[in-house]
């Protein structure tokens, strides 16, 4: 069996009137590459946001490695060990690509602001040690070519990956994806799926959502359907495929049509 | 009105107005990166620039150097500049992060308007003036000169005088040293990646209390080391020296367009010049009025100032 590393337990998300979430459970085991789809406005990135403390939910727990998240603040829960990467792309612009990486790399460093200051050795040897880092991350989405370009002149693509590259840098055990595939011709996403395995196996937990239903069920290890925010499936993708209410969900008929 | 002194002593005004425009850049700076990362116009920051010179002040008297004293030499002078240097650069330096916690933090973590944190500011902003009334019985005060002025050497019929000499190039090294500090090291980015876009930054793991802790001290220092230099060629203060020099100051910075540090330098230099300019031709009266008339000619017809807003790309 497993072990749990993401855990949301009857997560309540209302805003005003609108319930984006409602009585969702769901997990994410170490080692998984998991996935979350269903139609616009099913909820999904309303559950990224509720994991990474974007949003408070109003009633509900999420837990990470046993401990509660509600109420962290959000550096504290990337510290924590969990990362995203957003479904409109939100590099900073004019920064370069090295840059923005290494931002994400500054939530573990020790040296005090003195330090960075008068640049003391410790703080020198953390940023050295974060540029290595950087580049070897850029390296791995296959970025490196692009370190001194800032981050508004990279094609679209390279911004994409530029966002895992960046979220991996926090040194996350769980990295969320919110569609990093939107966008991408035929080849791109089979290249993509290729990255996200590859992360997987670094050692990374990867929580994705997307819509594009091949890619889903090629890497997939389980599947987790929303529609109206609720939970209406989760299984294995090819369970998933075949259950009545996801097709009833996406198609928009009712599956018993009388 | 007086144009052939501006004829005749144009080197030597355009001088003296470097290193008035020295100091406005460094206070500039301070408003310009508090801006980038709050959206916020710190209006306490002049009177941050004001303690400043008193602490200058107070370290001089420490070091013993008395008004009637005949000025300090050798390394004797240089470590009494040093210390009343760091003085004023510490007073500075924390008072900017004491008001950041005392008078907005809590505004901001209570999600208040922006009206309400610039309320606030003009509330420090009045409360240190008035204690420093109180203190000082509202009267200026003298600083004691601790090095001998002397022209260096002339040039187009400028003299140039060690003491502006001085302040010109340590303005120079400290603009260098923070524009190092805000491209390279990781506070810097930090300062950069919340002026584009704070929800993203904390996402990243970026501690937006501690970058913003960083950007007050940062500003602070700057204020602080303008203070100092602004004593050492004056070599006079008083409780509401921070209001003047804060308008010029804010003026550079909107002229240079606010959240942009190169504007905010050039802008700092472009002042000083005009003011001294200002102040040959139609006389000392009208200085201020220049800084003003600026302040609105920009706000009428480019309120993003010369260079637009960008602390982003924080090339000094
Ligand atoms: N901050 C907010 N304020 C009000 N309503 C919101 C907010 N965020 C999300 N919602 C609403 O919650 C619902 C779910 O939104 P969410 O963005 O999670 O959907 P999604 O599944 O990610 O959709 P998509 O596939 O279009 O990205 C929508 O009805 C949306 O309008
Ligand atoms: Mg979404």
């Amino acid at each position: 069996m497993s072990e749990k590393l993401l855990e949301l337990k009857n997560i309540t998300m209302k805003f005003g009137g609108v319930t984006a979430l409602s009585e969702v459970n769901l997990h994410v085991s170490k080692g998984e590459i998991a996935a979350l789809i269903g139609p616009n406005g099913a909820g999904k990135t309303t559950v990224f946001n509720v994991v990474t403390g974007v949003y408070k939910p109003t009633s509900g727990e999420v837990n990470f490695v046993g401990q509660s998240v509600v109420g962290k603040k959000r550096y504290q829960v990337t510290k924590m060990g969990i990362a995203r990467t957003f479904q409109n792309i939100r590099l900073f612009g004019e920064s370069t690509a090295l840059e923005n990486v290494v931002t994400g790399a500054d939530v573990h460093s020790k040296s005090g602001v003195v330090g960075a200051i008068f640049g003391t050795p410790r703080s020198r040897r953390e940023e050295a040690a974060a540029l290595e880092r950087g580049m070897e991350l850029l390296e791995f989405m296959g970025l490196k070519h692009r370190a001194g370009q800032l981050g508004k002149n990279l094609p679209y693509g390279d911004q994409r990956r530029l966002e895992i590259a960046r979220a991996l840098a926090t040194n996350p055990q769980l990295l969320l994806l919110d569609e990093p595939a939107a966008g991408f011709n035929p080849a791109e996403k089979v290249a993509l799926a290729a990255t996200i395995r590859k992360i997987r196996d670094a050692g990374y937990t990867v929580l994705l959502i997307e819509h594009d239903m091949s890619l889903i069920m090629d890497i997939s290890d389980r599947v987790a359907v929303l529609d109206f925010g609720q939970k209406i499936a989760d299984d294995v993708p090819k369970v998933v495929q075949n259950d009545p209410r996801v097709i009833e969900a996406y198609l928009g008929a009712p599956a018993d049509a009388s | 009105m007086d144009f052939a002194l501006l004829h005749d002593a144009f080197w030597g005004l355009t001088f003296d107005g470097l290193a008035l425009g020295a100091i406005y850049a460094l206070i500039s700076l301070g408003y310009t990166l508090v801006y980038g990362v709050l959206r916020l116009i710190n209006f306490a920051h002049s009177e941050v620039f004001m303690i400043g010179t008193f602490s200058a002040l107070v370290a001089s008297g420490i070091m013993g150097v008395k008004v009637e004293d005949d000025p300090r030499t050798g390394w004797n002078m240089i470590f009494t500049l040093l210390i009343c240097l760091v003085a004023a650069m510490l007073a500075s330096g924390i008072t900017a992060v004491l008001v950041e916690i005392v008078a907005y933090r809590r505004l901001r973590q209570r999600g208040a308007t922006k009206l309400a944190t610039l309320i606030s500011a003009i509330g420090v902003s009045i409360s240190l003036v008035e204690l420093f009334r109180i203190i000082t019985d509202s009267l200026p005060r003298e600083f004691p000169r601790i090095m001998d002025k002397t022209f260096l050497f002339s040039y187009a019929g400028a003299d140039i005088r060690n003491d502006k000499v001085i302040v010109i190039i340590a303005a120079g090294l400290m603009m260098f040293a923070l524009e190092r500090f805000i491209s390279k090291s990781r506070y810097g980015k930090g300062i950069r990646a919340v002026s584009m876009d704070e929800n993203t930054a904390t996402l990243m793991g970026v501690n937006i209390n501690k970058v913003i802790t960083v950007t007050f001290l940062a500003g602070g220092l700057m204020a602080g080391a303008a203070a100092f230099f602004y004593i050492l060629v004056y070599e006079n203060t008083s409780f509401k020296v921070g209001f003047f020099l804060g308008i010029s100051a804010f003026t550079a910075a909107v002229l240079g367009g606010i959240g942009n540090l190169k504007g905010a330098l050039f802008g700092g230099f472009v002042l000083g010049i005009l003011e001294t300019y200002t102040s040959a031709v139609f006389g000392t009266a009208w200085k201020a009025v220049i800084s003003f008339l600026i302040l609105v000619l920009v706000l009428l017809i480019k309120p993003t100032g010369l260079f637009g807003e960008s602390i982003q790309q924080a090339r000094v």
